[in-house]
């Protein structure tokens, strides 16, 4: 554990985290030992053009889990990375007319985007069309699938609550579940809403968390109606950026945009429960993941912070130069260093420089 | 007792100073008579003093008689040179390809390019007090093509989309508590961000005794010390956007932005050069104020929904973890 990680460290485990940045930098990073190995992949073809480069917007796994992620620039630009050639091999220029919200492939040949504006679009690589267009409602922030059943996807917005689609039934475009805004306020005025951030809870596509940019977070059961079962102000005075589900113990982690991430039990009947507090971070909190009991997060302070739920602190901050905009981590993420053996069915992992050569 | 006394400093005299003031101490502190207790304390420490100086006159003759030999001169230790260090420190050479393209896209490159002249708004809280209004003014001399409006009742955020509309760049809220100046607001238009800082020691023109008349209206130079820390290189460029890019150096006006331990001290003075051309005559033209971050916002002023790239209001017993850590 307290060994310097080598370069052979990166031969057999590669990089467990993959940060997106502001700068359109996708950033691999691999904890093994003290010293966290940080590698940066620029996507810019042309160093000489004059384009601002856009921000990461997107970042999801393909439709084989860690075999390829797929990279969405708020230009509209789509690019897959290879993490056993750690390169980029392909790229799409979707026609957008506002920013990339998110992108996630739904199988091997259709890719499923979504817009500012609202639009989500579906495009198939053979047909080489856009096949499917649904309109969602204007200022939308935010779409996710369900990892299990991926034609499953939820979408919400500014002033355009929750909605959940399902792509592969016969009218794709009716949302087979609409959210209805809580109840007025005890002074009678309309609560807002701003869906920021949304989540399925433990795989499951009847239940959905949500996080509002005006600080709560909501939890809807679609089984029981249309309004959600748990309303919940977490931080006094922090609007809440990101939300993200463990899978495990009842529990979803939040962050805001102060820089708290907190951690909500959901199993108390019309009210979460606020079970702790990380505060490291001193921005907004951009995008947040979890797995096996660590929470990344990232955001504009330019730190990646990793939590461990359990142990309640922060056990790694590392300063990526860039504001973040999107982590995601792959499915085996730990701390420490991990002795591998290389399977003999597994292609070889060809070193870097020998792919420039070629 | 004066010679024993006396003879007692013989001796202690080839000790090593600070045991030998510990001795005197403790000796003197098991004194019962309060009056010769306090004598005898008296005496240990003006002890210390005359050894301590000894010691500094004889390292002093040492060095001048070694001449350029002469061991370096002894550094005293200050909260700046025992700073806890910071990994987001910018390294002005540019060595880091990564942090200048970070730096090249923010909402002030196009300011560095030339590509606008700063144009400024500058406002108070609904119903200023005197000496708010007064500093207005000043400001507003110090500033170039900057306007001071009355607020009268108009929210910030409407404010400034209604700046936006008439071309404006920048706004300044200056807001007061007990009839004295206590924040500032600025808001780099038209996305942002927002800089929030608590303000302090304003002094005007006349409390330091001058004539707000004395500042002219040529376009000062202005002078950034000491933001070094990622964020720190963003406040001051934040600060620097509000002047003209190009100084009128005929009016040999200087603002200086001057960053130590956090708080960022801004003076305003005209200089004068001296015959030989060596040195410069300063004369201060005021105000004078002290100004201390709270927040930095990414977009323009949105306290309840806005994202915060960096706040330490409510959390400073978290982020303030040491005296020697400091943040810009």
């Amino acid at each position: 554990m307290d060994e310097q990680p080598t370069d052979d460290d990166l031969e057999t485990n590669n990089f467990n985290l993959y940060v997106g940045s502001s700068t359109g930098v996708l950033k691999g990073v691999y904890f093994g030992g003290n010293t966290p190995i940080l590698k940066n992949f620029s996507p810019k073809n042309d160093p000489n053009s004059q384009d601002l480069p856009s921000s990461i917007t997107s970042l999801s796994w393909g439709s084989e889990k860690n075999k390829s992620l797929l990279v969405g620039f708020s230009n509209g630009n789509l690019r897959v990375y290879n993490p056993k050639l750690r390169a980029f091999t392909t790229s799409y220029q979707l026609d957008v007319k506002s920013p990339l919200v998110r992108a996630f492939s739904l199988d091997d040949e259709r890719i499923v985007s979504t817009l500012e504006n609202g639009r989500l679009s579906v495009y198939s690589h053979e047909k080489d069309e856009t096949i499917l267009e649904i309109n969602t409602g204007q200022h939308l922030s935010v779409m996710r699938q369900l990892e299990v059943r991926s034609s499953i996807v939820a979408t919400g917005g500014k002033e355009n609550d929750l909605k959940i689609f399902d792509l592969s039934s016969e009218k794709p475009e009716e949302p087979v579940f609409k959210a209805r805004n809580v109840r007025h306020d005890f002074l009678d005025l309309r609560v807002p809403v701003w869906v920021q951030d949304l989540t399925f809870v433990n795989n499951s596509s009847e239940l959905v968390a949500t996080c509002s940019r005006h600080g709560q977070a909501r939890i809807y059961d679609v089984r029981a109606g249309q309004r959600p079962q748990i309303d919940f102000k977490v931080l006094d005075d922090e609007g809440l950026m990101a939300i993200c589900d463990t899978g495990q113990s009842w529990q979803v982690i939040v962050g805001g945009n102060k820089g708290t991430t907190a951690s909500v039990d959901l199993r108390y009947p019309g009210k979460g429960k606020l079970v702790h507090k990380f505060s490291a971070a001193s921005g907004s909190v951009r995008s947040l993941d979890f797995r096996n009991n660590f929470i990344v997060s990232g955001g504009l302070d330019r730190h990646l912070y990793v939590y461990n739920l359990y142990e309640k602190k922060a056990v790694k901050k590392l300063y990526l130069k860039t504001r973040l905009t999107q982590v995601i981590m792959t499915e085996d993420f730990r701390l420490g260093r991990v002795k591998k053996e290389i399977e003999d069915d597994e292609p070889e992992v060809i070193p870097l420089k020998r792919l420039k050569a070629k | 007792m004066s010679s024993e006394s006396e003879n007692e400093v013989d001796v202690k005299e080839e000790k090593p100073i600070l045991e030998d003031y510990n001795e005197l101490i403790r000796k003197a502190n098991k004194i019962p008579v309060k009056h010769k207790r306090r004598e005898e304390i008296r005496k240990a420490i003006r002890q210390k003093k005359k050894l301590k100086k000894k010691d500094r006159d004889s390292r002093r003759k040492e060095a001048e008689a070694l001449g350029e030999d002469a061991p370096p001169k002894q550094v005293p230790h200050t909260l700046e040179s025992l700073r806890e260090k910071d990994e987001t420190m910018v390294n002005h050479e540019g060595s880091d390809s990564e942090v200048e393209e970070d730096i090249k896209i923010d909402e002030f490159e196009s300011y560095f390019n030339q590509s606008y002249v700063p144009k400024v708004v500058i406002t108070s809280s609904a119903n200023p007090c005197l000496k708010t209004r007064l500093f207005l003014k000043e400001l507003c001399q110090v500033i170039p093509n900057s306007t001071a409006f009355h607020r009268r009742q108009s929210a910030v955020k409407k404010m400034i989309s209604s700046s936006i509309e008439r071309g404006f760049t920048d706004v300044i809220v200056i807001n007061e508590h007990n009839k004295e100046p206590c924040s500032m607001l600025v808001t780099h238009l038209p996305t942002g961000p927002t800089a929030f800082f608590r303000l302090s020691n304003v002094k005007l023109t006349k409390h330091i005794k001058r004539d707000w008349r004395e500042i002219t209206s040529h376009r000062p130079e202005v002078i950034l010390n000491n933001f070094n820390t990622r964020l720190g290189v963003t406040i001051g460029r934040m600060l620097g956007v509000l002047f003209h890019y190009d100084p009128q150096f005929k009016g040999r006006r200087v603002a200086t932005f001057h960053n130590q331990r956090d708080y960022i001290f801004f003076r305003h003075h005209r200089y004068e050069f001296k015959k030989d051309g060596q040195k410069a005559a300063l004369r201060e033209l005021g105000p004078r104020f002290t100004l201390k971050l709270k927040s930095l916002q990414h977009g323009t002023f949105d306290s309840k929904t806005g994202e915060y790239e960096w706040i330490i209001t409510n959390k400073r017993h978290q982020m303030e973890t040491s005296r020697r850590k400091f943040f810009l």
